[in-house]
Formats: C-alpha cells, sequence, structure tokens
C-alpha cells in the first residue's frame, strides 16, 4: 500500500529529524516499483501531471494522518528546539543550503543591479524617479529583471530535473503572473486608476514582481506547496527560502508604508502614485536582503553547534 | 477567575455608557459654551432704558420708516449729535499692534517704525488714537469680522446653528448702518461679501486662500482707492488688504517682504488721510479713519490661537481733530469697536455687544452727552446680562451683592460677577440721576461728573469681562472631569471586553497552538493597528481632512490580510480541492476567497466613489463621471441598485431554515416596498422637485410609514409565529434535546429573520434619500456587509467574533467617507433632509439628516442582529442570562469599546489642540462628527441589544409553555 508505505516512510523521517512540510519529498524517494504515485513531483517533462499527482498524493496523506505528524513534528520541534534543516538521506536534495557568502555574494549582485539601474537613470538617461517615475521604473525593472532571473535559476530547486533555460523561462512567467498579482493590489489597497497611470502602474508592478515572484518562480517552480509555505506562511527553511521569503515580504511591507506620506497635503511631487511606494518598496527589499543575509549566518552558525 | 453574571454584567455595561455620555456632555457644555444670543435688531428702543418687565418692548412697525426718517429718528432720541459723518475702515490683516504702538511701552522697533513714517508721525503728532485690541481666539478672519461688527465673541456653535448660510444674522453695525441708509463700499477680503450680502452698493471682492500671492490681492484694493477717496456717495468705504497676512503665512514676522508691506500700508493711510481728513472738503462730510486689524500674527506668521502675538491687533483712529489724549500704550478689546462706532455715528448699539465704548474718542464732548453714550453703552450691556443671567426674575436688577467696605470707593462689593455688576449699575444710574437734578440746578461740580463716569466705567468694565468670560472662559472643572468620566467608561468596556474574551476563547494549550496563535494573530493585530493608526493620525489636521484614505487602506489591507489567513489555511492540498471544488473544505474555502473578493473590490470602487476630502476634491471619480455622462447613466445605476437590493433581500430571505407562509408573506411585503421604492426613484428622484412636490413627499410617506410597520411588526412577530410553526411540526417528539434544538433553531431564525428586516428596511430607506448618485454605493454597502457575515459564518472558529464586529465597524466608518461625507460640515446634504416632510420641523429633518450622513454605520451596526445569529448558540446553555451575555454582550461590547477609544482620544487630542490654527476649522467639525458617531453607536447597540434580548426571552418563554404543555 503506497500510502501506508510512505506514512511509515515519513514517521522514520520524522523520527531523524525532518517536518512534515517535505512530505512530497519523502513521496519523491518512495521506489517506482510499489505505488501508482511513484512519479517524481518535479519531473518537468510532465510538470502538471505530477504536481496534480503530488497534490493528490498529500491530500490522501493528510486525510489520514495530518494531525498526528502535525504534533508529532511540534513535538520533535520542542525537544529539539530548532529543527535541523539539513537533508542528509541524499537524492534529490529538497533543501539547498548555500553558505553566506554565497548569499551574500547573490544579495550583492542584485543591490549592485539596483543601483546600477539608478545610476544609469540619473547619468546616461538624465531621468529620476520624480519626474519620469514610469520610464525609470521601467529601466530599473529591465536591469534588474535579467540579474534576478539569471542569478536564482542557478538555485533552482529541481536541479536535476529541469534545465536552466527552463527556470528562466519560468522566471520570465513569473514577471508577469507577478505583475498582474501587484498591480491588483495596489488597486485594491487605492492605487489610482486611469489612462494617465497606466504606464506607472504597469512598470511598478512589474518590478514589484522582480523583487517578489521572480525569484520564486525561478526556483520553485509551480511547487504549490514550497509557494504557500514562502508566501502564505513565511515560514523559510534553509537558505535559499531566506533569500526569497524576506526580501520579498520586506518589499511589499516597505511598499506598503511608503504609501503613507501619500495622503498629507505636504504638496511634494513625491508624495504622488507610485514614487514613495517604489522607495518604500526598495528599502524594504534591500532590508529584507540584510536580513536574509544576517539569518543565513545565524543558522549556519547554530547548525554548527548543533553538529558539534 | 468567576465569571460574570449577566445582570452584574449589564448593570457595569450600563454604567460605563452612561459614564460616556455624562462625560461626553459635560465636556462638549465646557468645550463649547453655549452664548445665549438676542435675536432680532436693535432699534429705538434701545434709547430706552430697559424696563423692569423682560419684554416690554412694543414692537413699532419700525420697516415702513425711511432709512432718513429712523436716522433722525435715532438722533432725536439718542439726542447725541453725531461727531462723524463718514467712515473709512481699514481692515489690514494679520497686523500684529507691536508693529505699530510697540510693546510693554516701548516703541517698536526701529526697522517697523521707519517702515510707516507717516503713521508714526500721525501718532507722534497726536492726530491718530492707537490701541492694541485684544482679540478672542480662534484669531482667524471671519469670526474677528464678526467679533468687530457685532461686538460680540462667538462661540463654535454658532457655525452649528446656522451653517446653511454664512451671512451674519446677529445684529451688527454694517446692517445698522444699512438701515440708516448708508451707501458703503467694500474692497477687499471676499469674506465681507459673504458675511453681508446685498449690503454693499459696490464691492471688489479678492479672495483670501491664495497665501503665495502677496502683491496682487492688495493691488486689486488699492486700484480703486483713487476714485473711491474723490467720490461722495458712500458713507462707509471698507477696505481690507489681505497681503501681509499672505506675507506672514509665507516668511513669518521678520520676513524680507514685510518691510516693504508695512511701507504699502502707510502710503494708503497717508493717500486717505491726505485725500479726505486733512483736507475735509465740505461737501465730503467729517470722516473717520479706523485702521484695524483682525488679529495679530506669531513669529512664524500663523494665527488661530490665543497667544499674546496672535490676540495683539491693531486699533488706529485718525480723525481730523487733534486728541488730547494720546493713548498709544492702551489695551481695550477688538469689541469694543462696535459700540464705539455704533456710538460715534448715532446708531443703536448691536444687541449682543460685550464691548464697552471708548471714552477718549469722543472728546471733546459736553457733559451731558458724555454721560448720555456711557448711559445708553449701559442700557445695552444691562439688557444682554439680563437675558443671559441664570435666575428667571429678569428685570430686578435688585442689589444683592454685600457691600464689603463703604470706604474704599466703587470696589467694594462681594459677590458673583453677575450681583456686582447689577449693583454697580445702580450706583452710576443714580450719581447719574443725582447729576441730572444738579444739572438743572446748575450747581453741578466737576467731582459729580467725574464720579458719575467713573461709575459707569466701573459697571462697563464689570459687565464686559462678565459677557466675554461666559463666552471664552474653558471651565477647567468641567473639562477634566469629563475627560476623566470619558477614561474612566472607556477603562470599563475595554474591561469587560477583555473579561469576556477571556471566557469565551480561554486560552489554549500552548504547546499545541504556537502554530495556530501566530497564524490568528496578524488579522487580530490589525485591528488593534487600525485603531493605533487611526488615533494617531487625529493628531494631524491634514490627515483629519482626509481621514478616508486612512480608513480605506487600512479596511483593505485587514481584509487582505485576511484573505492571506485563509489561503493559509487552505493546506497544500485544498488547491486540487479548489479546482475541482466537490469536497467540503475547498468549498468552504472558495466561498471565503469569493466573499473576500467580493469585499475587497467593492471596497475599492466604494473609494472611488467620491474624491473626499478637502485636497483633492478635484480629482474625477465615479460621481462626476456619471453626472457627466449624464442622467442616464444615472437613472440605469439607480435602478441596479435598487433591483440588487431587492434581490439580495429576497435572497438572504429565502435561504432560511423554516420554510413557511409567514416568510412568504414578509417576502411579498419586501417586494412591494421594493417596487414603490422603485417607483418613487424613477419617478421622482433627481427630478428636482422631491421635497416640495406633493405627490412625492405623499409616496415617501407612505413608504416610511409601511416600512416602520413591516420591520416593528416582523421583529416583534416573528418568535411568536416561527415557534407557533414548530409546535404543529414537532409536537410528537418532544425529548429535551430535540427541544432545546428546536429552541436554537427557532432563535437563530427569529435572530436571521430580524437582522435581514432590519438591514433592508434600512438600505430601502436610503435608497430613497440618499442623493441619487449614492443608489449604487449603498447597494455595494450591503453586498460588503454580507459578504463579511458569510465570511465569518463559513470560517467557523477561525475569525473570533470581535474580529468580525470589528471589520464591519470599519466597513462602516470606510463606507462613510464613500458616501461623499467628509470631515468639514458642508457636506451634510441638507436639501435632502425635508423628503416626505410637508411641514418645517427641526425635529424630523434633523431625523432624517442623521440617517443620511450616518447611514453605512448605522447599516454595519444592524449587521450585527445577522451575524448573532450566525454564531453557534450553546444549547446546554441553561441559564438564559449567561447565553445572553455570551452571544449578545460580546459583540454589543465591541463597537462600544471601539468608539470610546475613539471619542476619548479625540476628546483630549481636541483639547491639546486648543490653540492651533485650525482648531474652528478642522478639529472641531471632527469632533463634532465624533459626538455624532458615538450618538449613533449608542443608538444601534441600543437596538441590536434590545432586539436580541426581546427575541430570545420571548423564544425561551415559549419554548418553555410548549415543553409544559407537550408534557
Amino acid at each position: 500500500m503506497a500510502t501506508g508505505n510512505s506514512i511509515s516512510r515519513l514517521l522514520i523521517n520524522l523520527v531523524t529529524g525532518k517536518t512534515s512540510n517535505r512530505v512530497h519529498s519523502i513521496l519523491d524517494s518512495t521506489s517506482p516499483s510499489d505505488s501508482p504515485f511513484s512519479i517524481p513531483l518535479s519531473h518537468l517533462q510532465l510538470p502538471k501531471i505530477s504536481f496534480t499527482f503530488a497534490i493528490s498524493h498529500i491530500s490522501i496523506l493528510e486525510k489520514g494522518s495530518l494531525a498526528n505528524i502535525d504534533k508529532l513534528s511540534a513535538e520533535m520541534k520542542n525537544k529539539k528546539k530548532g529543527h535541523n534543516i539539513k537533508d542528509t538521506t541524499g537524492g534529490d536534495a529538497v533543501v539547498q543550503n548555500l553558505s553566506p557568502s554565497k548569499v551574500l555574494l547573490s544579495h550583492l549582485i542584485c543591490g549592485i543591479g539596483l543601483a546600477s539601474s539608478f545610476w544609469l537613470a540619473t547619468n546616461v538617461y538624465s531621468i529620476n524617479l520624480i519626474d519620469n517615475p514610469a520610464s525609470t521604473l521601467r529601466l530599473i525593472w529591465l536591469i534588474e529583471v535579467p540579474v534576478v532571473i539569471l542569478l536564482y535559476s542557478l538555485f533552482r530547486k529541481d536541479m536535476n530535473q529541469s534545465s536552466y533555460l527552463k527556470a528562466v523561462a519560468r522566471g520570465l512567467l513569473g514577471l508577469l503572473v507577478g505583475a498582474v498579482f501587484h498591480a491588483l493590489g495596489a488597486i485594491l489597497l487605492g492605487a489610482p486608476v486611469g489612462t494617465q497611470y497606466f504606464l506607472r502602474t504597469l512598470n511598478w508592478s512589474l518590478l514589484m514582481s522582480t523583487f517578489t515572484f521572480v525569484p520564486a518562480a525561478s526556483v520553485y517552480g509551480s511547487s504549490w506547496v514550497d509557494w504557500h509555505r514562502i508566501f502564505a506562511h513565511a515560514k523559510p527553511i534553509g537558505s535559499i527560502d531566506y533569500m526569497i521569503c524576506l526580501p520579498a515580504h520586506g518589499a511589499v511591507i516597505g511598499g506598503w508604508f511608503g504609501a503613507w506620506p501619500m495622503p498629507l497635503d505636504w504638496e511634494r511631487t513625491w508624495q504622488e502614485w507610485p514614487i514613495c511606494v517604489t522607495y518604500g518598496a526598495i528599502i524594504g527589499y534591500l532590508v529584507g536582503m540584510f536580513a536574509s543575509f544576517c539569518c543565513v549566518v545565524f543558522h549556519v552558525s547554530s547548525q554548527h553547534v548543533k553538529g558539534d | 477567575m468567576a465569571s460574570l453574571t449577566c445582570t452584574k454584567f449589564t448593570l457595569l455595561a450600563a454604567a460605563a455608557i452612561l459614564l460616556q455620555i455624562t462625560g461626553l456632555s459635560l465636556f462638549v457644555f465646557g468645550f463649547f459654551p453655549i452664548r445665549p444670543a438676542l435675536s432680532g435688531v436693535s432699534g429705538p428702543e434701545s434709547f430706552q432704558p430697559p424696563s423692569a418687565s423682560c419684554d416690554s418692548f412694543k414692537d413699532k412697525n419700525l420697516t415702513a420708516l425711511h432709512p432718513d426718517q429712523l436716522k433722525s429718528l435715532y438722533q432725536e432720541l439718542s439726542s447725541i449729535t453725531p461727531s462723524y459723518d463718514r467712515l473709512i475702515l481699514m481692515v489690514i490683516d494679520g497686523l500684529p499692534a507691536e508693529f505699530v504702538l510697540g510693546r510693554d511701552g516701548q516703541p517698536p522697533p526701529i526697522v517697523l517704525k521707519d517702515a510707516m513714517p507717516y503713521t508714526q508721525s500721525l501718532l507722534a503728532n497726536r492726530m491718530a488714537l492707537g490701541y492694541h485690541a485684544k482679540a478672542a481666539p480662534p484669531t482667524v478672519t471671519l469670526p474677528r469680522l464678526k467679533a468687530m461688527t457685532t461686538g460680540s465673541i462667538g462661540g463654535f456653535l454658532d457655525v452649528l446653528f446656522n451653517f446653511n448660510t454664512q451671512a451674519l444674522l446677529e445684529d451688527n453695525i454694517i446692517g445698522q448702518f444699512f438701515k440708516i441708509g448708508w451707501k458703503m463700499v467694500m474692497l477687499g477680503d471676499e469674506t465681507w461679501l459673504k458675511l453681508f450680502p446685498g449690503l454693499f452698493t459696490r464691492h471688489d471682492g479678492v479672495g483670501s486662500f491664495f497665501v503665495k500671492d502677496t502683491v496682487q490681492v492688495d493691488h486689486n484694493v488699492s486700484r480703486h482707492l483713487s476714485y473711491e477717496l474723490y467720490s461722495s456717495d458712500w458713507n462707509l468705504l471698507i477696505l481690507h488688504y489681505l497681503g501681509l497676512d499672505h506675507v506672514g503665512h509665507l516668511g513669518g514676522r521678520s520676513s524680507i517682504l514685510m518691510g516693504p508691506k508695512l511701507r504699502e500700508m502707510d502710503e494708503v493711510i497717508k493717500m486717505i488721510h491726505l485725500s479726505t481728513i486733512h483736507a475735509q472738503e465740505s461737501d465730503h462730510g467729517r470722516t473717520l479713519l479706523v485702521v484695524v486689524s483682525d488679529h495679530g500674527m506669531q513669529r512664524n506668521g500663523n494665527h488661530g490661537g490665543s497667544s499674546y502675538e496672535e490676540t495683539d491687533s491693531l486699533a488706529l483712529f485718525i480723525g481730523p481733530r487733534n486728541s488730547h489724549a494720546s493713548a498709544t500704550d492702551d489695551t481695550i478689546n477688538q469689541v469694543d469697536i462696535a459700540p464705539t462706532l455704533a456710538l460715534l455715528f448715532g446708531v443703536p448699539i448691536p444687541k449682543n455687544n460685550a464691548g464697552y465704548l471708548i471714552v477718549d474718542l469722543f472728546h471733546p464732548i459736553e457733559d451731558h452727552q458724555l454721560l448720555r453714550v456711557l448711559e445708553l453703552n449701559s442700557w445695552q450691556l444691562l439688557r444682554l446680562t439680563q437675558a443671559q443671567s441664570t435666575d428667571s426674575t429678569c428685570g430686578s436688577f435688585s442689589c444683592r451683592a454685600v457691600k464689603k467696605d463703604y470706604s474704599s470707593g466703587h470696589n467694594g462689593y462681594e459677590g458673583s460677577l453677575e450681583e456686582i455688576s447689577s449693583c454697580l449699575y445702580l450706583d452710576a444710574a443714580a450719581l447719574h440721576r443725582s447729576w441730572k437734578s444738579k444739572h438743572v440746578l446748575r450747581s453741578v461740580s466737576n467731582d459729580d461728573l467725574m464720579s458719575t463716569v467713573l461709575a459707569y466705567n466701573e459697571f462697563l468694565r464689570t459687565a464686559s469681562k462678565q459677557l466675554s468670560h461666559r463666552a471664552t472662559d474653558k471651565p477647567i472643572g468641567l473639562l477634566a472631569s469629563g475627560i476623566m468620566a470619558m477614561l474612566l467608561s472607556c477603562a470599563m468596556l475595554l474591561g469587560l471586553l477583555f473579561k469576556l474574551d477571556k471566557e469565551i476563547y480561554p486560552r489554549r494549550e500552548p504547546s499545541l497552538s504556537d502554530l495556530q496563535n501566530y497564524k490568528f494573530q496578524l488579522a487580530e493585530v490589525l485591528v488593534v493597528a487600525v485603531m493605533v493608526v487611526i488615533v494617531l493620525s487625529m493628531g494631524s489636521s491634514s490627515l483629519v481632512e482626509e481621514e478616508q484614505y486612512l480608513w480605506h487602506f487600512m479596511t483593505s489591507t485587514f481584509f487582505l490580510v485576511l484573505l492571506r489567513k485563509t489561503i493559509q489555511s487552505a493546506k497544500g492540498g485544498d488547491l486540487s480541492n479548489l479546482l475541482n471544488s466537490s469536497m467540503g473544505n475547498g468549498n468552504r474555502t472558495c466561498i471565503q476567497l469569493c466573499s473576500i473578493a467580493v469585499i475587497v473590490i467593492s471596497l475599492r470602487v466604494l473609494r472611488g466613489w467620491h474624491q473626499g476630502g478637502v485636497n483633492w476634491t478635484h480629482l474625477p471619480d465615479i460621481s462626476k463621471l456619471l453626472e457627466m455622462a449624464g442622467s442616464t447613466w444615472i437613472r440605469s445605476f439607480q435602478l441596479l441598485s435598487v433591483v440588487l437590493v431587492i434581490s439580495l433581500c429576497l435572497y438572504a430571505l429565502s435561504v432560511l431554515w423554516s420554510k413557511s407562509y409567514v416568510i412568504i408573506v414578509i417576502e411579498l411585503s419586501y417586494l412591494c416596498v421594493g417596487v414603490l421604492v422603485l417607483q418613487y426613484v424613477i419617478k421622482y428622484q433627481g427630478s428636482g422637485v422631491e421635497a416640495s412636490d406633493n405627490d412625492a413627499s405623499l409616496a415617501a410617506r407612505l413608504i416610511y410609514t409601511f416600512l416602520v410597520m413591516l420591520t416593528t411588526g416582523t421583529v416583534i412577530a416573528s418568535p411568536w409565529v416561527l415557534s407557533f410553526q414548530n409546535t404543529h411540526t414537532n409536537l410528537q417528539d418532544s425529548t429535551s434535546n430535540v427541544q432545546s434544538m428546536d429552541l436554537l433553531l427557532v432563535i437563530k431564525d427569529c435572530l436571521y429573520l430580524s437582522g435581514t428586516t432590519y438591514m433592508f428596511g434600512w438600505c430601502l430607506v436610503q435608497l430613497l434619500l440618499q442623493q441619487p448618485v449614492n443608489l449604487m454605493p449603498i447597494s455595494l454597502l450591503l453586498m460588503q456587509i454580507l459578504a463579511t457575515i458569510y465570511y465569518a459564518s463559513h470560517g467557523g472558529a477561525d475569525v473570533k467574533q470581535w474580529v468580525e464586529i470589528s471589520a464591519l465597524y470599519y466597513l462602516g466608518m470606510a463606507g462613510h467617507f464613500s458616501l461623499g461625507n467628509t470631515n468639514t460640515l458642508a457636506t451634510i446634504d441638507v436639501a435632502r433632509a425635508f423628503i416626505g416632510i410637508s411641514s418645517h420641523s427641526t425635529v424630523l429633518s434633523g431625523i432624517i439628516m442623521f440617517a443620511i450622513t450616518y447611514a453605512s454605520p448605522m447599516l454595519a451596526l444592524l449587521g450585527m442582529v445577522m451575524s448573532i445569529s450566525m454564531k453557534d448558540i450553546n444549547p446546554r446553555e441553561a441559564n438564559i442570562g449567561q447565553l445572553l451575555k455570551m452571544i449578545l454582550g460580546f459583540p454589543c461590547l465591541v463597537p462600544l469599546a471601539l468608539n470610546s477609544v475613539l471619542l476619548v482620544a479625540y476628546t483630549i487630542i481636541l483639547l491639546l489642540m486648543r490653540n492651533h490654527l485650525f482648531i474652528w476649522t478642522v478639529f472641531s467639525p471632527k469632533y463634532i462628527y465624533v459626538v455624532v458617531t458615538t450618538v449613533c453607536v449608542l443608538l444601534g447597540v441600543l437596538v441590536v441589544a434590545s432586539t436580541v434580548t426581546y427575541i430570545i426571552s420571548a423564544a425561551v418563554f415559549l419554548g418553555r409553555r410548549q415543553y409544559k404543555q407537550g408534557s
């Protein structure tokens, strides 16, 4: 029985320090012979099928024993005070851990991309965010998107199943989907609607999407569980999760706070949509990157301590 | 932890509410003193002594008199020859008296002195009399102009009582001048034109809001000057120069523009003086030039408060004669200008004047005339004090104060200011009489005159002080006790809320709920954050003006967080369930997602409906688009919203658990009312004849009656009808368990039915009352509130009840602004408050105005009944009191507590801001709204609480009776 088998494996894994969040990884590692659900999750040749299968698999699992698993995992956590993430079982390394220096480097590359886009805007094109918000935003995202996609596609989760190019393509798709998502969110929160704002909103949402959706899409693809974990629960595990989760949340929260000066009657041009929101988002993004670096450093050092 | 009993809880909550009401009324009466103003206009009766009876004034038909006749009548009655024929009133906005007269006996700085050489020379030659005229706060132009012309110190509530019109209705000298046939010319600030519409023969008004312009505003005044000064057809010329105030706003007192501006003003004074007063051509008559400023300014140029710099305004009288007194450092009150001018020009003193005349200006004058002007001023002040005196024995000015020491002269009275002033008047009147008799006998000495004048002065000073104190004093004790009471009640309500919250949601074991707790905290934290943000924003005048953005932003954020939470609770596997939503769990999530989508989208549409606030009203919004697109569009949206509301209503009624003929009857009657409203909307709304047309008001009254009867009838009858219906169906199996389940279902059904009735009744009334463009927002609001209730009822225990009720409250507040309301009094729809009222009734139209303005918060509060009906009621709760406390007390506490927090916070902020520039224009109107919101919340909670209590007790009573009959 596949399900029974998986559950028993799962329990074993739990005892050895795994959390229920990685149910699908265990499913993937079950042998193909004894289960109809043996198509690996991240076979990207058939991404949709594998995805659906994995989902149904999990839902079957859940109905039976989710409560138990939750309980167990909670107890495990309490005992161990912090979770051991390192996947030692081999196979598809689900949680890749990057060294802090690599994290720092990639964040620096993103930051430099951002800074160079600003530099280009002021010195080459002589435009700035306040006077020409739409064109400046376009310039920023045009420079930042390739940087982010090319960089994060290196860290794609399903290293073995999908090629680098595929990850890049996913990133581009994520850019569009994320832009729609962010534009909707901004409009719901009160961004002005109108033809004169269309370009600004479009470029702003593309930039926001670059900060939030693009890295996630490049790394996770269409894995609902990962997306759910990162964006709905904000529970990163492993350094890549931190690298995606914290800057994205930073950008969104920063943008939210950036909207605060807008109703004040200071009569400054930067109070217009979306200038101060962009500033807030960029500051939040930078803070998020810094925080993610700190988390990774802390994380690694605590792991070393535990290892000893 | 001992749980509260229901009685104790009710008593505590009621005590808190009573405390809140008491504290609020104490504060309001302390902060906004009500000054009993006399209506009407002074006429010839003011030249007669106030008689002993209250209303002896015989209403002579004075309107028949020709202005010239009136003028001679006044002169004859007053027996004073006017000293001047023409008046030039030059108002220099914002000029501190310090600039001209110096401070504390010191001359002004040499720079300022050099800037106004001509004026200084006039002062030095004693051609002019200058005074520091103390202005009362608020030191902004409009109230100051009122004070100068009426002599009264206005209260804020004046604005409320006539917010309909800006015209000055009180008795004032401009009106008095007009009555005696003066021709008047006004150049300058258009505030004068708003205050005195139609009184000016010629005028050129300039707007006072474009502060950056310091040159053109004054040029627009001065360009007419040469023409006006040489024409002889006017008696009063008003020049209002705004430039100096603008200079102050831009650069403060020491702005580099200040010197040139003062020089310009000096040139104007020189020009007037040389051309009219100095020359004194015989055909122009004797002209008096009065240079006044309405208020001063702070170092940085702001004004509005009550600091010395702001209240130190100028009064400079430049006449043709050398005066013997040089009074450059005397301090008068700004209100003294009105009686002085009135007496100088021989018109009656305005009725509500609280000032006393400036004696120096009347010199040289004959003795009996001097005493006569003092007497006239005293009579007028005495009339006013009589009218304002609290005891009803008006007119009997008995001296009740005890004379402390006869030897120490006039200052020797003890007692209240009121008693002293009447004693002083009697003294002065007696001295005047004796002077008169001696005068006839020609044995009068200078001492007699002096003592009479002194006595009159004493009385005038006392009475004036008494009157102005009543208007401006803020009784600290009253304010403090009011705030303390409100704070206490706020603490009580919050305490009760926390206690009940602990009882209803006992703390779970921490080991299991770490994860769960984290998930649900964000929404709860946000509920608190909304309050904190709103409270903090109240301190900023621009955020008070643009409050709608905050409510919308925070409410949308709150619902987006709920959206995230919903997705969160949808476990990984739920996505597939969502895709083929056949499973129960996924279905539930899907419903939740859909309701949140409905809420956020309609929130956004509502936000775009009216571009509210103050600063961005010119930006396009949906209502403006619709109005531009023409009436067809508005009409179709109107019809759409009426149909939407009716169909929502029918749908809501049809999902009731118990199907019976009663429900069908109710549905049919709602359909009936809906059709009536639809017909009304089609026929009358937007046609412009609503309020006046007879048929329209008849139809509106028909709808009112029908709706009120239907709603009350349904609510009162529902427990009886629904339980009787149960008797027939379930009589045979009456085990106690089934019985209690039955009872529960009956209660829930009744509550649901009443909640539906309330909400739709209110909505249908609103469809009738709101302006045509606002019908769609009403139906969107209804949809939002239904969706919120629906979301919470499908969210199980995930959404705590207090979060749900807070969300309803926030939706109500956000909707309040979406209907076009702002925090200024200007957006109150007065015209529509007369729909369906045949005769003018302040009470009825007030109620309708309240209903129109508070449509949205009230709808949200009424939605609480339906929300309560969706909650799980614990059938094992044997004690009806306990049951009531849990299902009714807790939700009712939420809006009370939220509102009390806002009320207390804003009250404290208002007190802190009492010297702020915008206290009267921004903060006080907002406070009125906060107070009325409190009234709205109290009313709504009262309705909800009484309905739920009635339904539950009636249903339990009926259930027990049935049970007895069954067994």
